[in-house]
């Protein structure tokens, strides 16, 4: 909810549910978790990452489609003549006006991301270890040939997600700096300050985000449990 | 008279380096035939862990399985002759670790072959709970010589 | 009228609906010496001849249920082995002898048998490089029958064949019983004229290829003692049971719209991949190929129950055992695959069938069996993953003494040329290793000799 004051000072405008807050957030430390357990060779932690992460990632794409209106793929995903209008007259000036939600070049990075998770998530499923003693939970479907394939791109897509996030921390540090607009408190407060003319935004209530969740949680665990072989 | 000299010094070296390039067929065979089993036994311990994670392993795969691996096992060593490593010019994961330190190489075979026998033995047995810890066993082997002497890339 | 000195054994010669026939005669106690072991001294008291054969079926076995655990004399039947319980001491079974590929690929139901009977792994049909042993046997003992070998398949299809003498060139096989009937009584290759005769197996069947040769029947019953009499009865009964058997294969089928007769009996009636018509038509085969043998018609034989890949289905189900031992989950409660166990157990039944019907001829002083030695064999062991380690080996017979059966054997994971050079040697070739590359053996199986 935000006041508008008669004399156009800032107000306060509603921007992130919870849902796609605590999404954004819980991803961090897993990706981190998913990592470093890899590193450390506590592959059963690394699955259940691994899970969590697809988990995840599928509720995002539910939430995607009908969640609040910020977090619609419809509401932020434009084509290529809106990109093109954008980073050429709009995102490099200091003072432009901020997005409601994500912008353009901010929403197709949101889809690059997800896609390489889900890409990540996948090859994990299928992937064997080279001592063809730990694997995904679904490598038995293959031979080992195609479970080292796997694998290999699972290391590979791994590093262009660091990429990935590395350019991410570098696009918010632009926003910080350049344009002076402040995007991190936002995703941990759900509100910015907005001046002008407030976009009507529709928020869905955080009790469905909870149902579809747990309906996914549950999913995939009996996805896992019964027709995976950890 | 001195154009020819360094013309043939010039065949005569290009000549030394291909013939230093070129491996032996004896190395070349080796890294071929070690790359074909380690990939073999692979593929068959994939399988029978496969199994085991299912509750309830199929023995009639797992035996003639782990009598490959045991087979194949007991051959390795003879697929690491001297010059087999990196300078051969071929594509190899081996190490130069594995010339420089080879006693613990040798070692880490030795144990290998020993873990692989005993897994022969538990599958022959069709005790499923030997065949897990013998499967433990040269898993564990299989990661400590990797750690040491299989590069990564 | 009754010749011993041909090379078509002891017959009888006659007409029967415009074409010659003929009818082989078991060897009778008249023709042998006092002890029953060897011929009349009048007959030149050479041994009673001794044959080989070999059978085949498709797709193995279930290891753990197949595998005795006993070894030696009295061994234990596992479930897919409990059909041999009645034939049991003609039989001996070796386990844990492999085929080593030696580096070459595992052509899914080709290398393993090909392996088992040329000596050499193979992974190409052109690749094959030597005979395989019962053509080498032929050649040796071929000579002193008709026949110098009998290629016979169950399955209706005279491409089913696993005797050759390269990858080219497979001896083509006599498909039905109809086809072999024709050809051990119906031919008659002394008359020129009558080259091309093809009698009418229908009219063979229904008036008795024994009605052809009534008058010397009687004639030689007149000189024969009460136990020969006896013997040639139960003989001439048993030619008229199968004739029986055969006459329903020979049925005509319901008329047809159009109406047309057929000029010919189909070679096979119904669908004989399903499981149970197979058992049948092999059976029935079965009890010819023991005349046909008894009669000296041939020493040597090969039958296929089943292909390699097997082609056995049951009716109504359109998986058949091959897929299933591909496709079909191991069923966790009973640890095996239940489809795949029943079709292995009906292949061993069908076993059980063809020994005894060699076992049920008396022959000199024992059976014909006695004076056999057949070599079973399927194309792989665990047909799920085309495994051709321990390759399921049975052997039936005593080949005239020089044989041990009853036993079970365990190869330790050695070559299973081993059981293939044993059978040559048993057979009296001369030979003292067989087998190419890895496969290369000098030592028998010592074990089942006597």
């Amino acid at each position: 909810m935000a006041e508008a004051d008669v004399s156009g000072a800032p107000a306060r405008l509603r921007i992130w549910d919870l849902p796609t807050r605590l999404f954004h957030w819980t991803l961090v430390p897993l990706l981190g978790l998913a990592w470093w357990t890899a590193e450390e060779r506590m592959l059963d932690w690394h699955r259940l990452a691994g899970y969590s992460i697809f988990t995840l990632l599928v509720f995002r794409l539910i939430w995607g489609v009908a969640g609040s209106s910020t977090a619609r793929f419809s509401h932020f995903v434009g084509g290529p003549v809106t990109l093109f209008r954008y980073v050429r007259g709009h995102m490099f000036h200091r003072g432009a006006a901020p997005a409601p939600g994500h912008n353009p070049v901010g929403g197709w990075s949101v889809l690059a991301m997800i896609a390489l998770l889900a890409a990540q998530v996948c090859l994990g499923f299928f992937s064997v270890d080279i001592d063809g003693m730990e694997s995904g939970p679904f490598a038995y479907l293959v031979d080992f040939e195609t479970g080292r394939v796997a694998a290999e791109w699972h290391e590979f897509v791994f590093n262009v997600i660091l990429a990935l996030t590395a350019l991410h921390v570098v696009a918010i540090l632009f926003y910080l700096i350049h344009r002076r607009d402040n995007l991190v408190g936002p995703m941990i407060s759900g509100t910015r300050r907005w001046t002008g003319e407030q976009p009507v935004l529709r928020f869905a209530p955080a009790w469905m985000a909870l149902v579809i969740f747990l309906l996914v949680a549950g999913g995939t665990w009996l996805l896992i449990a019964q027709f995976g072989r950890a | 008279m001195k154009r020819s000299y360094s013309a043939a010094f010039l065949a005569f070296s290009m000549l030394a380096s291909y013939a230093a390039y070129a491996a032996a067929p004896a190395i070349t065979n080796a890294i071929k035939a070690r790359q074909a089993s380690y990939k073999e036994i692979g593929g068959a311990f994939k399988s029978i862990n496969d199994e085991l994670k299912s509750g309830a392993p199929d023995m009639n795969s797992v035996k003639p399985l782990a009598r490959d691996i045991a087979a194949r096992a007991a051959l390795l060593p003879k697929y690491f002759p001297k010059g087999s490593g990196p300078e051969a010019g071929l594509k190899t994961r081996a190490k130069p670790e594995i010339w420089k330190d080879n006693a613990a190489f040798v070692k880490l075979q030795g144990d290998m072959i020993t873990a692989a026998r005993a897994l022969d033995a538990a599958a022959a047995s069709g005790n499923a709970a030997g065949l897990s810890a013998a499967r433990n066993t040269l898993g564990g082997t299989c990661k400590s010589c990797h750690d040491r002497f299989r590069a990564e890339l | 009228m009754v010749d011993g000195t041909t090379r078509r054994g002891f017959l009888l010669r006659g007409v029967l609906g415009g074409g010659a026939v003929t009818l082989g005669l078991p060897l009778l106690d008249a023709f042998l010496n006092d002890n029953g072991t060897a011929f009349a001294a009048t007959l030149g008291g050479g041994r009673l001849p001794v044959r080989f054969g070999t059978w085949f079926w498709g797709c193995g076995m279930i290891p753990d249920r197949w595998q005795p655990k006993t070894v030696g004399a009295d061994y234990d039947l596992p479930p897919q082995l409990a059909p041999i319980a009645k034939v049991k001491q003609h039989v001996s079974v070796l386990t844990g002898f492999d085929v080593l590929l030696d580096g070459k690929g595992n052509l899914p139901h080709l290398s393993g048998n090909t392996a088992v009977r040329t000596g050499a792994p193979t992974d190409d049909w052109l690749g094959i490089r030597a005979p395989t042993l019962d053509v080498l046997i032929a050649d040796a003992i071929g000579g002193g029958s008709f026949f110098r070998s009998l290629e016979l398949s169950a399955d209706g299809d005279a491409r089913t064949s696993y005797s050759f003498r390269d990858g080219r060139s497979m001896n083509s096989a006599t498909p039905s019983a109809v086809e072999f009937y024709r050809k051990i009584f119906g031919q008659d290759f002394n008359d020129p004229n009558k080259a091309d005769f093809k009698p009418d197996p229908r009219i063979m069947v229904r008036r008795s290829v024994l009605s052809g040769v009534t008058e010397q029947r009687q004639a030689l019953q007149k000189r024969l003692g009460a136990s020969d009499k006896a013997r040639l009865d139960q003989y001439f009964t048993s030619v008229r049971e199968m004739e029986g058997k055969l006459a329903l294969q020979l049925q005509k089928p319901p008329p047809a719209e159009a109406c047309v007769v057929p000029q010919e009996a189909p070679a096979v009636s119904g669908d004989i991949t399903d499981v149970d018509r197979r058992k049948n038509n092999h059976r029935l085969m079965a009890e010819m190929l023991a005349m046909a043998l008894a009669c000296n018609q041939t020493r040597v034989f090969n039958m296929t129950f089943s292909t390699a890949a097997s082609d056995l289905r049951q009716a109504g189900q359109t998986t058949g055992y091959h897929q299933s031992t591909h496709e079909e989950l191991i069923d966790r409660s009973i640890g095996y695959q239940p489809t795949v166990d029943f079709f292995a157990t009906r292949s061993m039944e069908a076993w059980a069938d063809f020994v005894s019907a060699l076992a049920a001829v008396k022959e000199g002083d024992g059976t014909l069996l006695d004076n056999m030695l057949v070599f079973a064999h399927s194309d792989v062991s665990y047909a799920k993953n085309h495994d051709v380690l321990g390759i399921p080996v049975m052997l039936a017979g005593k080949a005239g003494g020089k044989v041990k059966s009853g036993l079970h054997i365990q190869g330790g994971g050695e070559t299973i040329s081993r059981v293939g050079l044993t059978l040559q040697q048993v057979m009296g070739m001369p030979v003292d290793s067989w087998g190419l590359d890895a496969m290369n053996t000098k030592r028998p199986v010592s074990e089942i000799l006597a």
